[in-house]
C-alpha cells in the first residue's frame, strides 16, 4: 500500500533553524532513545510562527517548527509531561515562553495544537450540566493547548493562555470533557481581557447518558416565582398591544416562547395574585432573553 | 527588526472600513495630498491584507499543487481612498470609453531596475486591450491610468500582494500600482502578464464593483484565464516560453479547477465573500486555519463562469454592460440572474440555456455562486487523483486519491472559525458500487484534524474487484455534517495505463439490470467521440484518436448515460451537457495530462412537495435543497420564519439566523404564521443511499428518502466496528449505539392568541416519514452514520442478520390518554426479566419534557416513555398526566401488548382505586392541570 502524508512531507521540506538548550520536562534521558511526538504550534496573530518557534522537552530534546504549517516532530523521554515553546517575533520584542502540561508520554502521539502569542492571560470559567445546570467537577479543560481541571463547584482556571490584544482570540480552540458527558468545544471569541484575566463564562456539557430528548426551541423565557404558586399561571405575550402568544407556567415555574425579533409585553395571570407587566425586546431571533416575574398575593 | 513593527502600527492606524469584496478595500489617508513614498499607506494596507489572504491560500496551494511549488500567486486589489473618513470622489464627468496607460517616472515609482519591464507591461496592455473590451465590456471610466511600481513583497516566496487599482489616487487620476515578478533569476512573464490583465480588469470595472465575490472575483478570473489562454496572445507575450512553470501553473493556482468541477461543487463553498471578514479584517488574524477553502473558492468561481463563457464568449461583457448602466444591480442577485438570462436570450434565442438549463436553474446548482450568508458547521472535501506507481504491476496500482478536508463554522455575521470535530477526528466511510462498506487500509479509516483540516490518501486496490474499475462513495462525517464524493477507482489511471485518461467519472442512481450493461456516450455536436463502458459504476477512457483534436478544443460536450438490458434494448437515462475545460491548453494540477471528471447522477434532480402547517412544525428533507437560504426554500417571508436545529453536543438549539442551510436527512423545527405547500428543488435520492451523520446525544433526523422508510432500511455504521453493520431497528433494540426509542413531534391544540399550535407533544415513532423530523439518541461517543437505503437496494446491501432482543419482555401494556379536543399522549409500562426500577438502556426510554402539549409519563427518578420493571407479584407505576384542561373529560386506555396480568388497578389522586379490565378504559375529569395515578399490576412475575 502506498500512502502520502502531507504534513510529514511538508515538514521535511522545512528548514530547521537553531537548536538551543532546553528546560522543564518530565525527566531526563537521551532524546534519541525516547518517544516520537508530533504537534503544531500556532501563533494567535499570524498563524504559522515565522520565524520558527523552538519546542523543548527536558534538557536535551529540542526542535523547531515547520515554516510551512507550524508542525513539529520531537523525540522525548518517556514520561514527559511538559513542553516549552519559545518564540521571538519578527516584529521585535523579547522572546516569549509558553509552557504546556501534557499527560505523561508513553507512546507516540500527537499532542495537538500549542498556541503562542505576544502575551499570556489567565482564563477562568465554570462547567455546568446542560440539563440540570449543576456544576461539574473533575472536568478537563484545554484552552489553546493549556490544560486545567474544574473544582467541585465547576470552576476552573488555566494560566499562560496565548493572547494578543490586536487579534484577541479569533480561533483559539477550547475543549472540555468529563466522565459521562459529551466532550464539547468552546471559543473565547471576543471576550474581554481585564488585567490579564479572561472569563469565558459558563460552558455547558450534555450528559452522554441523557435519556431525555430536548424540548422545543425557545428564545424568550423566564421564571415565575414563588414556585409554590406559579405553576399553571397563564403568561400572555403581546405585540403592539395585541395578544401574540400564550403559555402555561410549568411545574418548575418556567415559561417559554419562540418568537420573531420585536418588542413584547409580558403579562402573568394567576388566581389570587398580581404581577407587573414587563417589556421585553428581542433584537434578533437567535438571542436568548430571560424575563423573570414575581407574583404578589392579593 | 524594529521597522516592521512601525509599519504594522501604521497599518492599524490608516486602515479604514473594509469593503464588502475580497479584492476591494478602503484606505484613509488623512489630510495627505500625496500617498507615495516609503511609508505609502496604500501599499502598506494592501500588503497587510495580502499577507492574511496568502496565509489562507498558500498552504492549500502547496498541498494541492505539489508540482507547482514556485509559481507566484497574487491578489489584485482595488483601493478606494478616503480623507478623514470622506470618500475621495472620482470625476463624474468621465463615462465609459477607452483607457490608456502611462508610466510614473517619479523617484520610487519607476520600473528602473528592469528596464524592459515598462515595455513588457505595455505589451500586455496593447496585446489584450481589445480582448478585454470584447470579453469584459468597455471600461466603466475612460481616461489615462498612471502605472507605478511598488513593493508587493509579503514574506512568501510564492505569493506577492499583486496589482493595485486606485480609481482616484488622491490627485484625481486613476492609478495602477504594480510589482516586479521576479523568480529564479528571471522575470516571471506568465505571472506578471496574468496579474496585470487581472488588475486592468479591475480598472475596467472602475468604481462599480459587484457586491459579491462570486461575481466580483469570479468574472474577472474567468476573463483573465480566457485571455491568457488565447494562443495569439501567448505568442505575442511570450507566455510559457521561459524555464519557469508557465501560465497554466499560475491559472491552476487561483483561477481554475479544470476537470474536477463536479467533485468540488459542494454546498459549503457559497458565501457573500470568499474570505470572512474576521480573517482579513484590520485587527483580526488568520490564525487557526491550515489554509481553509479559500484557494478552492477562488478557483471554483473562475471555473463556474468559464463554463458560461464556453457557450457565450461575450456573456460577461454583456452582463457588465447591463450592470454599468444600472449599478444598483451589483447588489441585486435576482436582478443579476434576470440580466444574465437576458444576455442568453439575446445571444441564443433558440436555446437560451447554460449546460442546457435556464440560467436561474443552472445558477442555483453552482454552490460557489450562492451569495447569501449561511451559518452553521460545514465540511468540504477536495479530491485530487495521484498518479499510480507503474512499478506496481503484480497487483496493478489503481492510483491514489488525496482527500483534503476542511471543517469550519460560519456565524450569522459571516465570520468563520475552524473548530476541530468532536474527539479531534473523523471516520471516513468507503462504500463500493453496491454500497457495501469496505476499508482500503487501517490508516484511512480515521482522519485526524488540526485547525479544522484533515486528510487521508486511500488506495482503492485493483484486487478488490479482480482488476476491474469500480465506483467508490467516500463519505466524510464530521460531527453532524457529512459530505460525499464519488470517485472512479481505476478510472483515472493505472500502473499499466499510467497516463491520465481524458474522460473519467462515475454514474450513480441507476444500475443496469442483470445481464445488461451501461455506457456513457460523449458527443461533440453530433460526433460520438467516445463510448465509455461503465464498470461497476465507474468509467475512464480516452477519446477516439480521430476525434482527439475536435474534443480537445471543444468547450461543450454532451454526456449521455445509456442502459442496455439483456435483450439488447437500450434506453438513455441521463442526458447532461457539460462545459468543459479546453484540454489542449491545460496541464492539470500535477503537471500531467488533464482529464475531465464527471459525477453523473441519474434521476437525482427533482422537486419535493413539502406541506407546512401554520404554527410549529418538525420538518425534514428527503432532498438536498439547492438553495442555502431558508426563506427561499420554504417561500416564507423571512421576518415571519423561525428555524432551529438541535445540537446534541452542546445540548442547545441553534436559532436562525445561526442555523445551517436545510440539508437532506436533517430535521428542523420551524414556525410559520400560515399553512402552505412548496416544491423544494434539489438533489434527491430515490435510488441512492443517503448518509446522515449523528453526533453524540440527541439528533434531529429527517427521513432522507422520498418514501416512508422502515428501521430495517436504515443501516448504522459504527466508527469502531468495521464489520457488516446492523440496521436501525436492531441497533435501537440493543440500546448501545442508539437510544431505545426515537420520537416524533405532534403539534398540540391552537394557541388562543396565535390561532395555531405553538406547542406539542413527543410520541414514539416506528418509521421515518418523508417531510417529518425525529429525535434520535446516539449513545456512541464517536457518533454514528445512518445510511438510508432505498428499498430497491435493500437486498443488495449487506447487513448483519437480525439480533434477538436483548431482554425478552414478559408483560407490556400501552397506556394512552385522549382529551375531548383531540389531544393525545401515551407511554408504555411493562415487566421483563433482569429489568430494574431504575433506567435500563435496553428497555427503558426517556420522555421529552412537557412543552405545553398533553403529556403522559411513568415517573421514576426521571420521566419515562417506556418503563420496565423486574418480575414481581405486584408492580406499581406512577403515571403523571400533565397539561390537562381542568373540567374537561379524558379517556385513559390500557392496551395489552405482551402477556397478561391477573389483575390491574388504577388509583387516582383522590385515593379512589378501581379495577381496569384487559384492554379497558378509565375516564376522568381533572381538577388540576397535572394529575397523578398509580397503576398496579398483580401476577406479572413472568
Amino acid at each position: 500500500l502506498r500512502q502520502i502524508h502531507f504534513a510529514v512531507a511538508l515538514a521535511a521540506l522545512s528548514v530547521l533553524a537553531c537548536v538551543c538548550a532546553g528546560c522543564g520536562g518530565g525527566g531526563g534521558g537521551s532524546a534519541g532513545s525516547g518517544i516520537a511526538i508530533t504537534g503544531t504550534v500556532t501563533d494567535v496573530v499570524v498563524g504559522i510562527p515565522s520565524p520558527v518557534a523552538e519546542v523543548q522537552a527536558g534538557a536535551t530534546a529540542q526542535t523547531t517548527t515547520s515554516t510551512v504549517d507550524g508542525s513539529f516532530s520531537l523525540t522525548v523521554p518517556s514520561g514527559t509531561t511538559k513542553l516549552v515553546v519559545i518564540w521571538e517575533s519578527s516584529t521585535g520584542g523579547s522572546p516569549v515562553s509558553f509552557t504546556f502540561t501534557i499527560p505523561p508520554v508513553t507512546a507516540a502521539e500527537d499532542v495537538g495544537e500549542l498556541w503562542i502569542g505576544p502575551a499570556q492571560v489567565t482564563a477562568s470559567g465554570t462547567a455546568i450540566d446542560s440539563t440540570t445546570q449543576a456544576p461539574i467537577g473533575g472536568a478537563t479543560v484545554t484552552l489553546g493547548g493549556v490544560t486545567g481541571t474544574t473544582a467541585s463547584n465547576g470552576t476552573f482556571t488555566v494560566g499562560g493562555v496565548a493572547y494578543a490584544a490586536s487579534s484577541q482570540f479569533p480561533n483559539l480552540p477550547g475543549t472540555i470533557s468529563a466522565p459521562n458527558y459529551i466532550s464539547a468545544g468552546f471559543e473565547p471569541g471576543t471576550a474581554a481581557v481585564t488585567n490579564g484575566a479572561l472569563s469565558v463564562g459558563e460552558i455547558e456539557l450534555t450528559p452522554s447518558s441523557s435519556t431525555i430528548p430536548p424540548g422545543t426551541p425557545y428564545n424568550l423565557w423566564g421564571r415565575v416565582s414563588p414556585l409554590k404558586s406559579s405553576p399553571g399561571a397563564t403568561v400572555t405575550l403581546s405585540l403592539n398591544g395585541t395578544p401574540y402568544r400564550t403559555a402555561t407556567v410549568g411545574s418548575d415555574g418556567t415559561y417559554y416562547f419562540w418568537v420573531p425579533a420585536g418588542t413584547y409585553t409580558i403579562n402573568v395571570v394567576q388566581t389570587g395574585f398580581t404581577a407587573p407587566t414587563i417589556t421585553a425586546t428581542l433584537t434578533s431571533t437567535n438571542q436568548k432573553l430571560e424575563e423573570d416575574v414575581t407574583l404578589t398575593g392579593t | 527588526l524594529r521597522a516592521p513593527r512601525i509599519i504594522l502600527t501604521l497599518i492599524v492606524a490608516i486602515l479604514g472600513i473594509a469593503h464588502a469584496q475580497t479584492n476591494t478595500i478602503t484606505v484613509d489617508i488623512g489630510s495627505s495630498r500625496s500617498i507615495g513614498g516609503p511609508n505609502d499607506p496604500v501599499a502598506a494596507a494592501v500588503r497587510a491584507r495580502a499577507t492574511k489572504i496568502a496565509a489562507l491560500t498558500v498552504p492549500a496551494k502547496r498541498r494541492l499543487l505539489k508540482k507547482h511549488p514556485n509559481t507566484i500567486i497574487s491578489f489584485p486589489t482595488r483601493v478606494l481612498l478616503t480623507r478623514n473618513g470622506v470618500p475621495v470622489a472620482t470625476r463624474s464627468t468621465r463615462g465609459p470609453g477607452q483607457i490608456t496607460i502611462t508610466f510614473n517616472h517619479t523617484a520610487g515609482a519607476t520600473f528602473d531596475i528592469y528596464p524592459t519591464y515598462e515595455q513588457d507591461l505595455t505589451n500586455v496592455f496593447n496585446a489584450t486591450e481589445s480582448e478585454m473590451t470584447r470579453l469584459f465590456g468597455a471600461p466603466f471610466q475612460a481616461g489615462t491610468i498612471l502605472v507605478s511600481n511598488y513593493d508587493a513583497t509579503i514574506g512568501y516566496q510564492d505569493a506577492v500582494a499583486g496589482g493595485i487599482y486606485l480609481p482616484n489616487n488622491g490627485s484625481d487620476q486613476q492609478e495602477i500600482r504594480f510589482p516586479y515578478y521576479f523568480i529564479s533569476g528571471q522575470i516571471d512573464v506568465d505571472a506578471m502578464a496574468i496579474d496585470f490583465i487581472h488588475t486592468l480588469l479591475l480598472a475596467y470595472q472602475g468604481t462599480s464593483p459587484y457586491a459579491y465575490d462570486a461575481f466580483e472575483e469570479g468574472l474577472a478570473r474567468a476573463v483573465t484565464a480566457t485571455i491568457a489562454r488565447e494562443p495569439e496572445i501567448q505568442t505575442t507575450l511570450g507566455l510559457n516560453a521561459s524555464t519557469l512553470e508557465g501560465a497554466e501553473a499560475v491559472l491552476a493556482s487561483t483561477y481554475d479547477v479544470y476537470g474536477s468541477y463536479d467533485w468540488d461543487n459542494q454546498r459549503g463553498l457559497g458565501a457573500p465573500r470568499f474570505i470572512a471578514a474576521n480573517l482579513i479584517g484590520p485587527t483580526d488574524s488568520p490564525a487557526g486555519t491550515n489554509g481553509g477553502i479559500y484557494n478552492l473558492r477562488y478557483r471554483m468561481a473562475g471555473s463556474a463562469w468559464l463554463k458560461v463563457l464556453t457557450e457565450y464568449p461575450t456573456f460577461i461583457a454583456s452582463l457588465n454592460t447591463i450592470v454599468a448602466a444600472n449599478p444598483s444591480l451589483t447588489s441585486n442577485v435576482p436582478g443579476l440572474i434576470a440580466a444574465a438570462q437576458t444576455v442568453l436570450n439575446a445571444d441564443n434565442p433558440t436555446n437560451p440555456t447554460v449546460e442546457n438549463m435556464p440560467f436561474a436553474q443552472w445558477f442555483a446548482m453552482q454552490y460557489i455562486l450562492q451569495t447569501n450568508n449561511s451559518a452553521g458547521t460545514k465540511v468540504i472535501a477536495e479530491v485530487v487523483p495521484e498518479p499510480p506507481d507503474p512499478t506496481q504491476t503484480a497487483v496493478p496500482d489503481f492510483g491514489l486519491f488525496d482527500v483534503e478536508t476542511n471543517y469550519f463554522a460560519t456565524d450569522s455575521s459571516g465570520n468563520e472559525t475552524y473548530p476541530n470535530p468532536n474527539g479531534g477526528v473523523a471516520y471516513p466511510l468507503y462504500l463500493d458500487n453496491a454500497y457495501n462498506r469496505f476499508s482500503p487500509a487501517a490508516q484511512d479509516d480515521v482522519m485526524p484534524f488540526e485547525l479544522g483540516y484533515g486528510s487521508v490518501t486511500p488506495n482503492f486496490l485493483s484486487s478488490y474487484t479482480g482488476g476491474l474499475m469500480y465506483r467508490v462513495a467516500i463519505d466524510i462525517p464530521v460531527n453532524d455534517q457529512v459530505t460525499r464524493i464519488f470517485v472512479p477507482a481505476g478510472g483515472v489511471s493505472t500502473s499499466s495505463n499510467p497516463t491520465t485518461n481524458e474522460f473519467y467519472g462515475t454514474v450513480s442512481g441507476d444500475d443496469p439490470p442483470a445481464g445488461g450493461s451501461e455506457d456513457v456516450k460523449v458527443l461533440v455536436g453530433t460526433d460520438l467521440v467516445t463510448d465509455a463502458p461503465v464498470v461497476d459504476g465507474a468509467f475512464g477512457v480516452n477519446i477516439l484518436s480521430q476525434f482527439d483534436l475536435e474534443y480537445s478544443i471543444a468547450r461543450k460536450i454532451e454526456a449521455q448515460v445509456w442502459v442496455t438490458d439483456s435483450l439488447g434494448n437500450s434506453t438513455m437515462v441521463l442526458d447532461r451537457f457539460v462545459d468543459k475545460p479546453k484540454t489542449g491548453s491545460a496541464t492539470s494540477l500535477d503537471g500531467t495530462q488533464v482529464g475531465l471528471g464527471l459525477d453523473l447522477r441519474v434521476g437525482s434532480l427533482s422537486g419535493y412537495p413539502l406541506t407546512i402547517s401554520a404554527g410549529l412544525n418538525a420538518i425534514g428533507f428527503p432532498i438536498d435543497p439547492f438553495s442555502s437560504d431558508a426563506p427561499t426554500v420554504l417561500n416564507v417571508d423571512p421576518s415571519q420564519l423561525l428555524v432551529s436545529r438541535y445540537d446534541g453536543i452542546t445540548g442547545q438549539y441553534l436559532l436562525n439566523p445561526s442555523v445551517e442551510p436545510f440539508k437532506i436527512g436533517h430535521g428542523y423545527f420551524i414556525e410559520v404564521p400560515s399553512s402552505s405547500s412548496v416544491t423544494v428543488t434539489g438533489r434527491s435520492s430515490a435510488t441512492t443511499p443517503v448518509s446522515v451523520a449523528l453526533e453524540p446525544g440527541w439528533n434531529l433526523v429527517g427521513c432522507a428518502l422520498p418514501a416512508t422508510t422502515q428501521g430495517t432500511q436504515v443501516l448504522v455504521y459504527d466508527a469502531n466496528d468495521l464489520s457488516t453493520p446492523l440496521d436501525f431497528t436492531d441497533t435501537s433494540s440493543a440500546g448501545t449505539l442508539l437510544g431505545n426509542t426515537f420520537f416524533q413531534f405532534t403539534p398540540g391544540g391552537p394557541d388562543p392568541a396565535a390561532g395555531y399550535p405553538t406547542t406539542g407533544s413527543f410520541t414514539a415513532a416506528t418509521q421515518f416519514v418523508p417531510g417529518q423530523a425525529y429525535f434520535v439518541f446516539c449513545a456512541a461517543s464517536t457518533g454514528v452514520v445512518l445510511e438510508f437505503v432505498p428499498s430497491s437496494l435493500s437486498s443488495s446491501v449487506k447487513k448483519r442478520a437480525p439480533v434477538a432482543p436483548a431482554v425478552p419482555v414478559s408483560w407490556q401494556v400501552h397506556v394512552g390518554v385522549a382529551g375531548s379536543a383531540g389531544d393525545v399522549a401515551d407511554c408504555i409500562i411493562g415487566v421483563a426479566p433482569g429489568a430494574t426500577s431504575g433506567f435500563d438502556r435496553a428497555l427503558d426510554s426517556g420522555m421529552p419534557p412537557s412543552v405545553g402539549g398533553l403529556q403522559l409519563v411513568s415517573q421514576t427518578s426521571q420521566a419515562l416513555y417506556r418503563d420496565f420493571r423486574g418480575p414481581s407479584s405486584s408492580v406499581s407505576y406512577t403515571l403523571v398526566a400533565s397539561n390537562l384542561k381542568v373540567g374537561k373529560s379524558y379517556n385513559m386506555s390500557f392496551i395489552a401488548q405482551v402477556g397478561a396480568a391477573l389483575r390491574m388497578t388504577i388509583r387516582n389522586q383522590a385515593g379512589i382505586t378501581v379495577n381496569v379490565q384487559r384492554n379497558g378504559h378509565f375516564y376522568f375529569v381533572p381538577t388540576a392541570s397535572t394529575q397523578t395515578f398509580t397503576v398496579t399490576a398483580v401476577g406479572v412475575a413472568g
